[in-house]
């Protein structure tokens, strides 16, 4: 790869002087190119040369840049939960009549935990796909044919078969090829795909499945043990509509209960219709020699409205499902083996339901009623939502008996956008994004207590990942970003010479180093992306490294 | 026991009362009704007061003389199908009947023929002796039945049988051998006058053990027929249709076999019959003689078309078969015998408005509205001594224009749904009976008593108001005490009561408000539970054995909620047509 340069003369020369030469030199710098944080490094795409950066800093703030291939035309990137591995999934070359052309593949960028050296494995397929789904143990990755979010998600060919899933083994070796699986199709195409924990109770033994939310009011369950069998063994299909039933019912959710008292696995998928399906994966009746061992037996309750998230909870009475109806300021919580409905209203219209138990300790709270004082074992939850000017703690250990006194509210008088988790030791603190973009606020559940913090402008909020101390504001396009102390609400200024487009906190990656310290890197998409290093614990602007061109390999 | 119903119609009740305070007032200085005391006269416990509420500015005899015919809505009120531990319901949309077995609450489903429409259960009366749970559903496009059997081990098996094209009921046998597939033409609406309907099929679908059952018959028996009903042995089926009673036999002869027909023919009741020796009560004479002034048509000039179709009741014993019949406007009984065809004319001193036989069949209660008087029928006696002495019972004060005779026979219920009357009363039949009135509070739609004979549910019509929609009154019979009204907020549509008569559920549905809901009744504490459902119920019932209530609902999935009558305790189970639709396995496609 050579230096680039932008001029229009130079271009001219050298194109008169060097006809022939390598096409990359024609290739458009991608000024967007999409930056994504993993542990250790920053990865920056460049599907214009096919490649993506990765930018490490071993020590101080010294910026080290590896590039990498990943393959043509990128569909899709996606981290993996650890923050270990990107997966880059491109739809190649157009295939021309000699068969040349680079093919559909997937590019797994990984780091040698010794040397933190990047590298990349790459699993080529023939149909192009858009759309990946990776597996939270990190055994498989799943790639298939979606409307998508997804910056890079399109429809990759004249023709494709959206109900097709390939199932890459991510423990075999580069070039392997993936495993097909056809969805059988009542008319839709995969819309979410979830994988479950193992559940230890599923008949037929323990196993884990890979739930598809249809677009076309159905459900496939997969079990993950047999797509590589060599007659995989097809999918469980739950039917969402009867067969008289013309309405279209699209899965907007799916929650999980591995396992509870009465033994086998519960799963609850919340719809578009005010009912909220639920199935007990129980043993089949099924005689056949290829038909799953387990089979649910599906139940629909109405909830009093559409819900808008549902959770699993533990409450007074045992496990529940919990489902929030923004439409009634109510929840609904609903007995999976009985389907009796206790109906628990709301201070306001929350539309979403995030479980902190683990945050507060269950049962957890302040003991003098309200949301605290709950039977051992049970959930806490924090209700949000655009339509409330506020949150609320829910304690669910008295949600069924004392229901009318199991919610706090927390007036934070502008609407709730997002809720942000600050990693441990700092996990009894949210971060509340509001709708404003100026305004945000930090969360003490046991106090409950939200702490308001404002900005000049519209702010982008990254929180420190490794211990929750800080939470990093920029304005995205703007030189001034903030170091805040999530603790004191104490904030450092900082300014950079690049305009910021993204902020992330990385872990240094010095070999043999297992705590080297952290730092942050502000990414830059104008030029030839720009990125500013700072010391994360110990920010100062002026201790700043910057780093400028480095899509022309500058330093 | 009952014949021949019509439906109440809430918007009558406006007429009627419009009606009756007409009659009221222009009788103001007519001779009017004047109770005096009967051959039996209530020996305690009787009531005096007058109506209040509703008809309450009316009096009794003023109102009852020209009110229309008494409704019986009871019938419209119960469908319960289960059988043991099973819980029947068909989908007519998606061709499968839901089978759950209540111990375990599982739903299976299973295809039944096109439009699965009207479930029956096909049990003996005491229940299935085999431990296999039966039912049949008429397919109503394919126009069969469908039979499912279930054993005990939870397996299914179903046979196919042709079916009359236009059923639209079930008859079963009280041995559980016998389903008749029949139109009730009380359900059908705007028929042509050229339709008779007269077609039923017989089916032989669980016959003794040993023989060989026999092939579906299908027979024309009258025109319109309008109830069926079997001989205490199951062997003979009385088809009773406007044109008359047609007897069927079932079981002699090489196929089920019409083997007489008896026209219904009203009673010849001479001018001055009711004026003859029986009964020797001079008030009561002139009270029917008031009667029969004020109705629209007298003995000798039958009243024409509906008005004609006369109310037919059933008296089976060891030695005797009876049909009694009561026309409107007739003041006497006609009593069948369907053993040799003899016939005997009971008259009554005045016009019955209606007649109910006890559930041994040993006797019968008219009811003379206009004299607020019953009488007691004693059967098979009245055959051979049609003008022996009969007891009567007045009811000073009230208005009484039907009866329900309890499970023992102990006690009649004696109220009128011609008028928005709100008073009930309780009259305990014996040598020497007697009665009390009971205050309801709202206009009675229709009685169900208790098989314990403990208690009754009355359910009522209200005018709405303050969000109450209906109500429904627990009343003790066996015992003194006072009633309990319970406001709905939405119109009752389905009782079911237990067998131990401690249990009663009523199920409400109101369409404009989306209101449903079953409320659960207990006996006698009266205290009551309400419980919201998520669709409009279809039917309530009860399931004895895991003491299992449920409320089946229209819902396209399928919906069915259960209550357990101990802890009260509900389950709802719903999209069971969905789990007949999962896709388990297979090679991939």
């Amino acid at each position: 790869m050579s230096y680039r340069t932008s001029s229009t003369l130079a271009f001219a020369i050298g194109l008169a002087a060097c006809a022939g030469r390598p096409s990359s030199w024609d290739a458009p710098i991608s000024s967007q190119g999409q930056s994504y944080s993993l542990s250790h490094a920053v990865v920056v795409i460049d599907d214009g040369l096919h490649r993506a950066a990765v930018l490490t800093v071993a020590s101080g703030q010294s910026l080290t840049t590896n590039f990498l291939p990943v393959g043509h035309g990128v569909t899709n990137v996606t981290s993996s939960s650890d923050g270990e591995r990107l997966f880059v999934l491109s739809e190649g070359d157009a295939q021309t009549s000699s068969g040349t052309g680079q093919p559909p593949m997937l590019t797994v960028i990984s780091f040698d935990p010794q040397t933190f050296q990047p590298s990349e494995v790459t699993y080529p397929f023939s149909s192009p796909l858009n759309s990946l789904a990776i597996d939270p143990s990190g055994q498989w990755a799943v790639a298939y044919a979606a409307s998508s979010s997804n910056t890079y998600a399109r429809q990759t060919s004249f023709i494709e078969d959206p109900n097709e899933l390939l199932f890459f083994d991510l423990s075999r070796p580069s070039g392997s090829a993936p495993l097909p699986f056809e969805l059988r199709s009542y008319g839709g195409s995969p819309a979410r795909l979830t994988f479950t924990p193992e559940l230890p109770s599923l008949p037929g033994g323990p196993s884990r499945l890979l739930v598809v939310e249809a677009t076309s009011s159905d459900v496939h369950l997969i079990d993950l043990a047999h797509v590589a069998d060599p007659k995989p063994r097809a999918e469980v299909v739950i039917p969402l509509t009867s067969a008289q039933n013309s309405a279209t019912i699209t899965p907007q959710g799916l929650a999980i209960a591995p396992a509870d008292s009465t033994g086998y696995p519960k799963m609850a998928l919340r719809t578009t219709d005010r009912n909220v399906f639920s199935w007990q994966l129980g043993p089949t009746s099924s005689t056949a020699t290829d038909a799953n061992p387990f089979e649910p037996s599906i139940n629909e309750t109405d909830v009093g409205g559409v819900p808008s998230d549902i959770a699993f909870v533990q409450t007074d009475a045992g496990m529940r499902l919990a489902a929030i109806v923004p439409g009634t300021s109510s929840a609904a919580l609903v007995d999976p083996n009985t389907m009796l409905t206790t109906f628990v209203a709301l201070p306001a219209s929350f539309s979403h339901i995030s479980l902190v138990t683990g945050s507060v300790g269950a049962g957890g709270g302040s003991s003098d009623g309200g949301a605290g004082g709950t039977a051992a074992g049970s959930d806490v939850a924090l209700l949000w939502g655009s339509n409330a000017s506020g949150v609320a703690l829910w304690s669910l250990g008295v949600s069924v008996d004392r229901s009318y006194d199991s919610t706090v509210f927390i007036n934070v008088g502008s609407n709730v956008t997002a809720v942000e988790d600050v990693p441990a030791p700092n996990q009894t603190l949210k971060l509340l994004e509001i709708s404003s973009g100026t305004e945000f606020f930090v969360l003490d559940l046991l106090r409950q207590t939200a702490a308001p913090l404002n900005a000049s402008s519209s702010a982008t909020l990254s929180i420190s990942p490794d211990d929750g101390d800080r939470v990093w504001a920029f304005a995205a396009g703007q030189t001034s970003l903030a170091s805040i102390d999530l603790l004191t609400r104490q904030f450092t200024p900082l300014v950079t010479v690049l305009p910021v487009s993204a902020a992330y906190e990385i872990a240094r990656a010095q070999p043999s180093t297992q705590n080297a310290g952290r730092a942050l890197l502000t990414v830059s998409n104008s030029g030839a992306l720009g990125v500013t290093v700072f010391d994360a614990v110990h920010p100062a602007s002026s201790a700043a490294q910057r780093y400028a061109g480095l899509f022309m390999e500058g330093q | 026991m009952r014949a021949w119903r019509l439906l109440a119609t809430l918007g009558a009740w406006g007429l009627s009362l419009a009606v009756g305070c007409a009659a009221g007032s222009s009788n103001e200085s007519s001779a009017g009704f004047s109770p005096g005391p009967s051959d039996s006269v209530p020996s305690a416990g009787g009531s005096s007061g007058r109506s209040s509420g509703g008809a309450g500015d009316i009096s009794a005899a003023d109102a009852s003389t020209s009110l229309p015919p008494e409704t019986h809505a009871e019938s419209k009120y119960q469908a319960p199908v289960a059988t043991g531990n099973v819980v029947w319901i068909a989908n007519p949309s998606s061709g499968n009947v839901a089978y759950i077995d209540v111990a375990s609450l599982t739903v299976q489903t299973a295809a039944a023929g096109n439009a699965p429409t009207y479930v029956a259960a096909v049990a003996p009366a005491g229940g299935s002796t085999d431990g296999i749970d039966r039912a049949i559903v008429l397919n109503v496009l394919s126009q069969d039945a469908t039979l499912f059997a279930r054993d005990a081990n939870g397996n299914l098996s179903s046979s196919t049988y042709p079916a009359v094209s236009t059923a639209n009921s079930w008859a079963i046998s009280p041995d559980g051998r016998w389903a008749i597939a029949w139109t009730n033409t009380t359900l059908v609406s705007a028929a042509n006058p050229a339709q008779g309907f007269e077609t039923i099929t017989i089916l032989d679908v669980n016959p003794p053990s040993g023989t060989t059952a026999r092939p579906p018959t299908t027979l024309a028996t009258g025109y319109r027929p309008f109830n069926m009903v079997f001989s205490s042995n199951s062997s003979v089926l009385y088809a009773v249709t406007q044109a008359g009673i047609v007897v069927i036999d079932l079981v002699d002869g090489a196929a089920p076999t019409e083997v007489n027909a008896y026209p219904l023919i009203a009673a010849n009741v001479s001018p001055d019959a009711s004026t003859g020796s029986e009964p020797n009560d001079d008030a009561a004479e002139a009270a029917v003689r008031d009667a029969s002034a004020n109705e629209t048509s007298t003995p000798n000039n039958p009243p024409s078309s509906t008005s004609s179709v006369p109310d037919v009741s059933f008296s089976f014993g060891a030695s005797w078969a009876l049909a009694l019949i009561r026309t409107d406007s007739v003041p006497a009984i006609t009593v069948l015998s369907l053993v040799d065809g003899t016939e005997a004319v009971v008259n009554l001193p005045g016009i019955p408005t209606d007649l109910a036989i006890s559930p041994k069949g040993d006797f019968a209660i008219a009811v003379l509205r206009a004299s607020s008087t019953v009488v007691v029928l004693p059967l098979p006696g009245i055959v051979t001594s049609p003008s022996t002495t009969l007891q009567t019972v007045t009811i000073p004060g009230e208005i009484i224009g039907q009866s329900v005779i309890t499970q023992s026979g102990k006690h009649a219920l004696l109220f009128t749904t011609a008028t928005p009357a709100t008073r009930m009363t309780v009259l305990a039949l014996g040598p020497n009976p007697s009665f009390r009135s009971v205050e309801l509070h709202a206009p009675i739609v229709a009685v169900f008593p208790t098989s314990d004979d403990g208690n009754a549910v009355v359910l009522h019509s209200v005018t709405p108001s303050n969000g109450v929609e209906g109500a429904f009154s627990m009343v003790p019979v066996a015992t003194p005490g006072l009633p309990n009204i319970v406001s709905l907020p939405a119109p009752a549509t389905a009782v079911a009561l237990s067998q131990a008569g401690d249990r009663a559920l009523v199920s409400i549905l109101d369409q404009n408000s989306n209101t449903y809901g079953v409320v659960v009744g207990s006996m006698p504490s009266y205290v009551t539970t309400s419980y919201s459902l998520a669709s409009p119920p279809t039917s309530v019932g009860i399931v004895e054995g895991p003491g299992q209530g449920y409320a089946a609902q229209s819902y396209t999935d399928g919906r069915i909620t259960f209550i357990d009558l101990a802890d009260g305790g509900t389950r709802t189970i719903t999209g069971f047509e969905l789990n007949a639709r999962i896709v388990n396995g297979g090679e991939q496609p």
